[in-house]
């Protein structure tokens, strides 16, 4: 494990993840805690999660990675709001 | 009464499916579609191409506004032609009316941009960066307030990326709000009034905010709505 400070490593792992293009998204919360880093956040599909855990594989030699992104999964429009 | 389906931050790519079915028959449940933005993962035109084939089938008129994710790729020309291809008006610093039963629906769009809220917003001050940042923030407002304007209509709503108060940021973290929205909009908005006003971006904030002119406002970010649309009944 190398002595990165936690906030910098926290903003590597958030840059990495908006950049690569299979992932994109900016909007994930990244927890450092010790050797384990957890990622937390929502995407589109199953294959950007994997890309989550594809991008933390790669950045993270050495740290213990957990991937607690969820994929969304729409429901059906609940009842119509009325404007008043 | 006019019934108004919205959705945003869809962030469509090749990977993704499924709208498509569940927009089928949106004509038993809607006027009119509107998208906040954000169409595509990273603004690349065959994402855009994925969602217009979403879209091609959609019974009732869809208007649209760009967002961030759209401009990521510098394509965002292609993704407005492709959402256009599809029968979506893409508007940005427009509006467009659309009658429905002999009822005229107006709707200005624009992207927006951040710059914050008031009290704590950023100022026309300083380096030619920072100038830069906000004037961008003031010339998007003032094309809202334009279009605003010169919609004659009888429903008015308002269509944008970025949000234009603070309520429905409520979830994120307060050091990020002036990436996420510019009080500017909601001023452009109480200063000629509207019905309701939709937008995506946030996607930790709430659904339901007011400006402070008292215009509803609704964050229909897909992550936040977690459904494929709301309907949000107006009364003409």
């Amino acid at each position: 494990m190398s002595d990165e400070p936690k906030q910098y490593l926290v903003e590597r792992v958030r840059s990495a993840l908006a950049k690569d293009e299979r992932v994109g998204e900016l909007d994930f919360h990244v927890k450092v805690v010790g050797v384990d880093v957890f990622v937390h956040g929502t995407v589109s599909t199953a294959e950007r999660r994997q890309a989550v855990s594809d991008v933390l594989r790669d950045e993270l030699p050495g740290h213990r990675t957990h991937n607690e992104v969820t994929v969304l999964e729409p429901i059906e429009p609940p009842e119509e709001e009325q404007l008043t | 009464m006019i019934r108004l389906a919205a959705v945003g931050d869809l962030h469509y790519g090749v990977d993704s499916e499924g709208l498509g079915d569940h927009l089928d028959g949106l004509e038993d449940h809607a006027d009119l579609l509107l998208l906040a933005g954000d169409l595509t993962r990273v603004g690349a035109e065959e994402e855009a191409q994925a969602l217009a084939a979403e879209l091609a089938g959609v019974s009732v008129p869809c208007i649209s506004v760009l967002g961030n994710h759209d401009h990521h790729s510098g394509a965002a020309s292609g993704v407005r032609r492709a959402m256009e291809r599809a029968g979506v008006t893409v508007l940005e610093g427009e509006g467009v009316t659309v009658s429905v039963d002999g009822v005229r629906i107006g709707v200005a769009g624009v992207k927006g941009f951040g710059g914050g809220f008031a009290g704590a917003c950023g100022a026309d001050f300083g380096e030619p960066e920072m100038k830069a940042f906000i004037r961008h923030s003031h010339h998007v407002a003032e094309r809202l307030h334009e279009s605003l304007e010169s919609l004659r209509a009888d429903i008015r709503v308002v269509l944008t990326h970025y949000a234009p108060v603070k309520d429905t940021l409520a979830g994120e973290r307060l050091e990020i709000f002036p990436f996420l929205g510019s009080y500017l909009l909601a001023q452009a908005i109480d200063s000629t009034g509207a019905d309701l006003a939709v937008h995506g971006h946030a996607h930790n904030g709430s659904e339901k905010g007011v400006t402070p002119g008292g215009v509803h406002v609704r964050n229909v970010a897909q992550p936040v709505i977690r459904s494929w649309y709301r309907v949000y009944r107006a009364q003409d």
